[in-house]
């Protein structure tokens, strides 16, 4: 019983904070499911500020989990954001930890 | 909140949100309006025209839905779905466009089977609204949009009833009636979409 508290506690433990963060999981999953978007697009999407978004979208980037591009959309210069391939990973590994850690919870009476 | 994470729906979602905004409805609601009046005035000049103006939300759609929607691009899976997709809507508008032309070749040489032609004259317009109800169904199909279906039946049934009105010259009615409905909720649609999305004020990254 210990043991199997021990090993919730630990995977309580290693659940990814910066991803854990509602609006920024919001983030995540719209754009894990697609290419790549731009700001407004998940503005949209997420149905945050644009002040909220931009600072979520920061800490994402500064993790590591984001990237910025700029591209030309017919003659258009273009912001487009997507996961890099560290983000995908780390989104993958969060969703199977807390599926894990919920698993190992005692049902709710 | 894992429950609340639905990842198939998450990306239904952005990519039927681009067809929200009842430019097609207005599109296919012009048409039936227009073929419904051409049959009432027997103007049948008038069907170019409103073929012209119909396409009018269509060309203008890019210009109003990505400026409050912003641009996704979606995955290669996703692209490839829609490939495929588009590859079999083909196939099905060349096979209907195969069958409405044997039955013209038919038709019009006179090899027609007296029994079709029978059935043909009782039931054209019954078949020709089958056929636009199974493209709509087909489009409703690919871009997952539930309305769409309600607009594939609303057709057939009105087509099926303007068969049974045509030896009373009335049935120009269902038709002309389901394209104003069509073309009303397509102006709702519109409406409720410019509200929802209104133009980005400031700076946008």
């Amino acid at each position: 019983m210990k043991d199997k508290d021990t090993s919730t506690s630990d995977q309580m433990a290693s659940i990814d904070k910066v991803i854990h963060e509602p609006a920024r999981l919001n983030i995540m999953a719209r754009l894990y499911v697609i290419q790549s978007a731009d700001f407004l697009f998940l503005q949209r999407q997420t149905g945050l500020t644009w002040g909220n978004l931009s600072s979520h979208l920061a800490k994402l980037e500064k993790a590591g989990y984001l990237e910025v591009e700029k591209e030309f959309i017919g003659k258009k210069p273009h912001t487009m954001l997507h996961l890099t391939c560290e983000g995908r990973t780390a989104f993958e590994n969060y969703i199977k930890s807390m599926k894990q850690v919920l698993k190992n919870l005692p049902e709710a009476e | 909140m894992m429950n609340d994470i639905n990842l198939k729906e998450i990306e239904r979602k952005a990519f039927t949100s681009y067809f929200h905004d009842g430019m097609w409805d207005l599109y296919g609601g012009l048409i039936l309006l227009g073929f419904g009046i051409t049959m009432l005035t027997g103007w049948d000049y008038l069907m170019l025209p409103i073929v012209v103006i119909a396409m009018i939300p269509l060309l203008i759609r890019k210009r109003i839905v990505i400026p409050r929607l912003g641009i996704v691009k979606f995955s290669p899976e996703r692209q490839a779905r829609t490939k495929k997709s588009i590859l079999a809507a083909m196939i099905i508008l060349t096979f209907t466009a195969l069958l409405g032309m044997m039955f013209f070749i038919l038709f019009s040489t006179d090899t027609m089977p007296q029994w079709l032609e029978i059935w043909m004259h009782d039931y054209f317009l019954a078949f020709f609204g089958g056929m636009i109800a199974a493209l709509i169904t087909v489009a409703a199909f690919l871009v997952r949009v539930k309305r769409f279906y309600a607009y594939a039946t609303l057709v057939f049934i009105a087509f099926f009833i303007a068969s049974l009105l045509r030896p009373k010259d009335m049935e120009v009615i269902p038709i002309t009636v389901v394209g104003g409905l069509i073309l009303l909720s397509g102006i709702f649609i519109l409406i409720r979409f410019l509200r929802n999305n209104p133009l980005p004020k400031g700076e946008i990254i």
